[in-house]
């Protein structure tokens, strides 16, 4: 290992403020008085309040956004690590050219357009009157992310479950059941984690999907909700800041939670 | 039990086996085909008709993709995606230079790459709530400018039709960067470090090194990013326009796929959306394809190197 450099480490601290700035210079935004905003708008606050955040909660009705978005996306994440754990498992075990073919025809639809079914799937949907459900938006966004899904445990069921154990399973007599559950299930929990991360990310994020599947402002997620602010003809950028603030805490918390999980699935088939 | 009846009785249970399992697969297809792959379907079609939900709809065969293609504001649309196509060598750059530099001699790396990746993993909606604030005329950029005295650096970042697409490459530069030197470093980790050594020893520059062995060694990783960052543009920029510019001023930052949704869900001309978003598939489509040949004509020639 080479010694490390100062000037090089200190360069790249440097390249980090750009990166951080936004965020810090939010939250003195936020916790500024109105009046010394007026007069200082810039620059390390000198006052302190909370205002502009009880009054972005209320004004972009924030909380009822986070419950809304806690539910869809809750419903999504759970059902897309179902769908990804249990068809995963089917390809895994379904090694041929006919299952391969559909295996990428599923991941295909990644490169989809999301405006191309989109659309009609609202149309489609609101001729059954199951647009303005939380949980209809939770099992689309499943859909949305079961492909990548799939080929992010397909990959790990390869490389990460010993064909001996599966051996030993399939002699012993155990079902596909028992075998899923006992062997699969316990041993792909960092694939899980992967699948879980990332989709809540793509998720809690997302607003294409929300915005025209939601027309009910008070099923409005987070992100639709906290959108209004800024469609409004004159937004005030305290309460803009502080409801930025807001809705980031949700990302920073899985953020450094499942840090591992996330880089798992960015690098996913790239080097090492 | 004979024998026979045995042999019978495991050949149902292993077709009753083979059944099961196929629901393991069952409810993946299932959705997806639903949710996905038969509104997409239904898109295609749909295309070819004055299409008027809940009313009769009319087949005009290909009146909308024609009208689509002579109309300005259509045309505005795809010269703003050529601009915004300007951005992908900076987007693949940028973060190739950023993982080279934090590869060698540089202490908290991880740290450093936790920060630069923080913006990738928030919502882009959010952040363009956030970037807007900043940009806007009465924003905090210009009022910082003034308060410091640089008043005449003050600009309509995003109200002026010529800044406000590239002040939207610089933002999304600055939201991709932690991905993209993620993949760079996780690639470069793949790269053996006595090449790098050798080289620094024999007097080659930073920057030769950067030109001579990380991009020849990263090629393929090079190359799956630029496809990556490309058919991007065509497909992830709906959240940042919708909150950061509407579009706007006038056409001048609307995407095909912010006008697909205005054209289908604000305005309800669901034919019209359904045929750009035939055009838009058919650009990543394009896109793809030709990235599938690059990847092949440089595996070919990684063979016969």
């Amino acid at each position: 290992m080479k010694t490390k450099s100062p000037i090089k480490t200190a360069a790249a601290l440097l390249l980090c403020v750009p990166f951080l700035y936004p965020f810090v210079f939010a939250l003195f935004v936020a916790v500024k008085t109105p009046r010394e905003f007026f007069v200082h708008p810039a620059g390390v606050p000198r006052s302190f309040t909370l205002e502009n955040f009880s009054s972005a909660w209320s004004g972009a009705q924030l909380g009822r956004g986070m419950l809304n978005s806690l539910i869809a996306v809750g419903i999504g994440v759970v059902v897309c690590c179902l769908l990804s754990m249990t068809a995963a498992f089917w390809f895994h075990r379904h090694p041929g050219r006919t299952a391969r073919l559909l295996f990428v025809a599923l991941c295909s639809i990644w490169a989809l357009p999301f405006a191309i079914w989109l659309i009609p799937s609202f149309v489609l949907l609101s001729d059954l009157q199951l647009t303005n459900s939380l949980f209809v938006l939770g099992v689309m966004y499943a859909a949305v992310n079961a492909p990548f899904g799939i080929y992010l445990m397909w990959s790990y069921y390869k490389t990460g479950i010993p064909a001996e154990v599966m051996e030993a399973a399939q002699v012993d007599g155990a079902s596909l059941v028992r075998q899923f559950t006992a062997i699969i299930v316990p041993l792909s929990l960092p694939a899980v984690a992967t699948v879980a991360s990332l989709s809540f990310v793509f998720m809690w994020g997302d607003l294409f999907i929300a915005v025209v599947l939601l027309q009910d402002p008070g099923k409005f997620t987070l992100v639709a909700s906290a959108s209004t602010l800024v469609t409004r003809l004159n937004p005030a950028i305290q309460e803009v800041a502080a409801a930025t603030i807001i809705s980031l805490l949700p990302q920073l918390a899985v953020f450094l939670l499942a840090q591992r999980a996330l880089i798992r699935g960015f690098t996913a088939g790239v080097g090492k | 039990v004979t024998n026979d009846e045995r042999s019978r009785g495991r050949r149902i249970q292993s077709a009753l086996r083979g059944g099961g399992e196929f629901l393991f697969i069952l409810p993946a297809i299932g959705l997806v085909s639903l949710l996905v792959l038969g509104p997409a379907s239904v898109a295609l079609v749909r295309s070819l008709y004055l299409w008027n939900p809940g009313y009769t709809s009319t087949f005009v065969g290909l009146d909308n993709f024609r009208q689509l293609a002579d109309s300005p504001i259509f045309r505005e649309i795809l010269r703003n995606e050529g601009v915004f196509l300007l951005g992908v060598p900076i987007w693949t750059l940028a973060p190739l230079a950023v993982a080279l530099f934090l590869y060698e001699r540089v202490a908290l790396v991880g740290l450093v790459r936790s920060i630069l990746l923080f913006p990738a993993v928030l919502s882009p909606a959010i952040v363009g709530i956030l970037f807007r604030s900043v940009l806007a005329p009465d924003g905090t950029l210009n009022s910082t400018l003034k308060a410091v005295g640089l008043g005449s650096l003050a600009r309509q970042w995003i109200d002026s039709p010529s800044l406000v697409k590239p002040v939207l490459i610089v933002v999304l530069t600055w939201a991709g960067m932690g991905v993209g030197v993620l993949i760079f470093s996780a690639a470069l980790s793949g790269v053996s470090p006595e090449l790098f050594e050798a080289a620094e020893i024999d007097g080659a520059s930073w920057l030769q090194r950067f030109r001579f062995i990380a991009i020849p060694a990263l090629m393929p990783v090079i190359v799956f990013y630029i496809v990556f960052q490309t058919v991007s543009v065509f497909l992830y920029l709906f959240g940042w326009i919708y909150v950061l510019t509407q579009g706007g001023p006038g056409f001048s930052s609307t995407t095909l796929d912010y006008d697909t949704y205005q054209n289908g869900i604000v305005y309800g001309r669901f034919g019209l959306a359904a045929a750009e978003s035939v055009y838009l598939l058919i650009i990543v489509a394009l896109v793809l394809g030709a990235g599938g040949v690059a990847a092949r004509l440089l595996r070919r020639r990684a063979a016969s190197a």
